[in-house]
């Protein structure tokens, strides 16, 4: 008997890579620190996960983000440019994320508050 | 008693005065007396009356006309009211002991007519000389009251046993509806009439005629429920009953009106309702057959006034038409009682109650369109409807399958596609509905017309939240998205669109994110394929990539089930992993294979002979096992397990499909080996019970050129119904030749290929011209 395989529509799922501190942290957390929900979910103002609704990976530290969630924090003063999760300034890894008006928003905020910082210790500097 | 004596009179009559005797009638009084009693004496009949006396006529043995000078007399004693008054005070009462010597035996126990005939011998006795005592209005209604009080007071003796209108109702059964007695019986009632007993005869002849109303509708409208019966009741009573009617009534009835045809046909009515009432669930039962008589009924039952104004001592007030609050509170009792006894135990079978619940609804609402009755009877059905743990499937099953040979609920399915007649909003805005009537009057406190009349919507409610619902919709359809053999899915989009008319748009936030994932797949399948896969290599994996949150089935049942597929397939995963993982779509993302969920179709070659099958991957998996050229390879299960990963239970069970199937053959227990023989191998559907996962033979024959599909479903979307030829040209123009050849290279025309899609309801052919199937 000889068997040939036609077709095959398979099943799969995707999942997002999360940085883990470059593969050496053991335990990845699969909830975005801020909105509580998995990665692979949506942060609490989208509909659909994925493309819509992408992450962000942190360069600084081991926290990945909804992209939207993290926005809305940096977006806060108070926030100071850091990581709500270690308190480290935040930087996110350019090169795992596609080029889009929500990534460079994220530069900007990102460069804002590093302004901030600059002036800020030069003011105490003086 | 006091007789009535000279002295009396004397005493009553007024005192003699001047004006009288300046007239000079003074000395005249006490003669004129003495002449009217004399007249009068007759008229106390010591002996008993003989029949034949009246009858025949001025005989008048024992009476005379008045002479001139008695009149006088009469005039002259009776001259004014009080004295006529206070004379035939004192006239009854001698006629009061004088009745006593002779009505028993005149008015008691002898047969009907020969009573009647005998009030009349009375009655005219006394009429002879009232004539010629010349009473006012007052006086001598006094007396024909008092002579009716007479009558009845010995006719009707005893109100607990009234023997005489037990005789008179016999005989009126017996000759009311004959031609030949007629004169008799207008005779007959006409004297009991004059003789105060009209409230008798009229509730004997109107029982009567109920009955023979009631036995009519019994014999002529029982199970009659899918021709409409009024008119001929309604003809019958004119022709058949009333005739009788107004033949015998009709020289009295000007002022009494006895029973007017309205009335009986009231009667007749009210008759028709109690009998339906009797019925209402095997009516129900029987919709839509029995919308006839659902319409009648609410004929009957809408308008049916209760008993008013005439009515109030009339005939028809000792009749049992009952009011319409009534009748209505009845059909209600009747209907859930039955429901009770006969649908809602555990012995009925949930589609017949979901079944029998659509037809309450129907039914109902055509009795009483506001709706108030159907609120009332369906609340037991939902609430028995609410512990079946199967409704929810059954429901949903109904709702999303069109196949009337298979859907049993099919109207479920038929209704989804109309326009809900009632949305639910929970707003808060409804009290401010400027439309708003105040609910009728029996209706209950929470009740709702939309809720109840849109059956859709009614069933919906049953439930406190809509979820259950949506949940089963969302898996079935995650089940059929998987079980797709492209990525077509309108006819999904189609039905989620009618569900979310009912079920509230924002309830499908999970089915929607399952059809965008479907979607995505295919955009993500046709860039792997046509920038990244090498022209002329032989991928034939196309998964449907899944966001794993958001698919329902994905961490129960089959879904979990691990083992290995064919290591080609393997293969292909993870190169298309690696494609995925460089295009936009898969950026910072990776796949992880579900084995045991899609579909796999399949190519046997058996000696010389190709069979097609469309097989589960854990089945694809078992059968790759025994790929093998020429040389046939036997496997143990233990080899199966191991090579497959599969436990010896996911084995087995995925073996066992191709032994049924003639394939595989057991040569001994658990080692399999392929049959040899191409003879009785079963590529058909019709041995598996998962036969959805089988392919026809024809569904194969199709197979290649179902690839046209997606250009042809885009053609009609695009530019409507089309002819074949129009069809085949714009085939022509969109795909390379090469490529259309081997679509078609089977010798398979596109008009086998249209019409098998007629047969499989995705095209219509009107008129010539190929349109989408609705
Ligand atoms: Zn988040
Ligand atoms: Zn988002
Ligand atoms: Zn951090």
């Amino acid at each position: 008997m000889k068997v040939n395989i036609v077709d095959w529509h398979g099943v799969a799922t995707w999942h997002w890579k999360l940085a883990s501190n470059d593969g050496k942290a053991g335990y990845v957390d699969e909830l975005c620190g801020i909105c509580r929900v998995p990665f692979d979910g949506t942060c609490p103002n989208c509909k659909f996960p994925g493309d819509d609704c992408p992450l962000v990976l942190g360069r600084g530290c081991i926290h990945n983000f909804h992209v939207h969630c993290i926005l809305k924090w940096l977006e806060q003063e108070a926030s100071k440019g850091l990581c709500p999760m270690c308190r480290q300034v935040f930087v996110h890894d350019p090169e795992d994320n596609p080029h889009s008006e929500e990534f460079e928003y994220l530069q900007q905020l990102e460069d804002g508050h590093r302004l901030l910082r600059e002036k800020g210790e030069t003011t105490y500097e003086e | 008693m006091i007789p009535l004596s000279n002295e009396i009179i004397k005493s009553i009559l007024p005192t003699p005065t001047l004006s009288n005797h300046a007239y000079g009638q003074y000395s005249d009084i006490e003669n004129d007396l003495q002449l009217l009693l004399n007249w009068l004496d007759p008229c106390f009949p010591i002996e008993l009356p003989r029949q034949e006396q009246p009858q025949q006529g001025n005989n008048g043995g024992a009476f005379e006309i008045p002479t001139p000078r008695v009149k006088s007399a009469i005039r002259s004693c009776l001259k004014d009211e009080p004295s006529q008054f206070d004379f035939v005070k004192l006239y009854c009462n001698s006629m009061t002991s004088n009745f006593a010597l002779y009505a028993p035996q005149m008015l008691q126990n002898l047969p009907v007519m020969e009573t009647v005939n005998n009030i009349y011998t009375i009655q005219e006795y006394y009429s002879r000389y009232l004539r010629y005592l010349n009473l006012n209005s007052l006086a001598s209604s006094l007396f024909s009251r008092h002579l009716k009080s007479l009558f009845y007071k010995y006719l009707i003796p005893d109100e607990n046993s009234p023997a005489f209108l037990r005789s008179l109702t016999e005989y009126f059964n017996e000759n009311l509806f004959s031609m030949d007695k007629n004169t008799e019986l207008s005779k007959c009632i006409s004297i009991l009439q004059e003789s105060g007993l009209e409230l008798e005869v009229s509730s004997s002849i109107v029982s009567i005629s109920i009955e023979r109303v009631k036995s009519y509708i019994l014999r002529t409208c029982s199970n009659i429920w899918d021709k409409p019966v009024l008119q001929h009741i309604n003809q019958w009573m004119q022709v058949e009953l009333y005739k009788y009617f107004s033949i015998i009534i009709k020289p009295f009835s000007s002022t009494t009106a006895l029973l007017h045809l309205d009335d009986l046909i009231r009667i007749a009515h009210n008759e028709l309702v109690s009998l339906r009432i009797s019925e209402i669930f095997d009516i129900v039962l029987n919709f839509p057959t029995s919308k006839v008589a659902l319409k009648e009924l609410y004929q009957c039952i809408s308008f049916l006034s209760p008993i008013s104004g005439s009515g109030v001592n009339g005939p028809i007030s000792n009749t049992p038409i009952t009011s319409q609050t009534h009748q209505r509170q009845k059909l209600v009792n009747k209907f859930i009682e039955k429901c009770h006894a006969k649908l809602l135990h555990s012995g009925a079978d949930t589609i017949d109650i979901i079944t029998c619940y659509s037809s309450t609804i129907k039914s109902f609402l055509i009795i009483d369109p506001k709706g108030v009755l159907l609120d009332k009877v369906v609340r037991p059905i939902r609430r028995y409807l609410k512990t079946r743990s199967d409704i929810i499937p059954k429901v949903v099953y109904g709702l999303l399958n069109d196949d009337i040979s298979s859907n049993k609920l099919i109207e479920l399915a038929q209704e989804l596609k109309k326009k809900p007649t009632f949305i639910n909003n929970n707003n808060a805005g409804e009290d401010l509905d400027i439309n708003w009537v105040p609910d009728p009057i029996d209706a209950l406190p929470d009740f709702k017309k939309g809720k109840v009349s849109d059956i859709i919507e009614s069933i919906i409610s049953i439930f406190d939240s809509k979820s259950v619902f949506v949940n089963e919709f969302t898996r079935l359809f995650g089940e059929e998205l998987l079980s797709l053999s492209n990525y077509y899915f309108d006819e999904i989009v189609q039905k989620s669109e009618l569900l979310k008319v009912r079920f509230g748009e924002n309830e499908f936030t999970t089915l929607d994110i399952m059809l965008s994932d479907i979607t995505k797949s295919k955009t993500i399948n046709e860039t792997v394929y046509q920038t990244k896969v090498p022209p002329n290599s032989h991928l034939v994996y196309h998964p449907k990539i899944l966001s794993h949150m958001y698919w329902p089935m994905l961490d129960k049942g089959v879904s979990t089930e691990e083992f290995n597929l064919p290591t080609s397939i393997q293969e292909q995963f993870t190169s298309y992993s690696e494609l995925y993982a460089d295009i936009p779509f898969g950026h910072g993302r990776y796949l992880k294979m579900v084995p045991s969920l899609g579909l796999a179709k399949l190519e046997l070659e058996i000696q010389n002979e190709t069979f097609y099958f469309e097989v589960c991957p854990g089945e694809a998996a078992i059968i790759d096992l025994f790929n093998g050229d020429g040389n046939d390879i036997q496997l143990t299960l233990d080899d199966i397990c191991s090579k497959t990963g599969m436990t010896v239970y996911l084995a087995t069970k995925y073996i066992q499909p191709w032994v049924k199937r003639n394939v595989l053959l057991e040569i001994e227990t658990n080692s399999y080996k392929p049959n040899t023989s191409n003879h009785e191998i079963k590529s058909n559907s019709n041995f598996s019970e998962d036969s959805k996962n089988m392919m026809s033979s024809e569904h194969h024959k199709f197979a290649r050129m179902d690839k046209l599909w997606p250009l042809i479903l885009g053609m009609l979307t695009n530019l409507g119904p089309l002819s074949i030829t129009k069809i085949q040209s714009f085939l022509n123009i969109t795909i390379p030749k090469d490529q259309l050849e081997s679509i078609s290279s089977s010798n398979l025309t596109l008009k086998e290929y249209l019409d098998w899609c007629e047969k499989e309801k995705k095209l219509q052919l009107q008129q010539g011209l190929y349109r989408l199937w609705k």
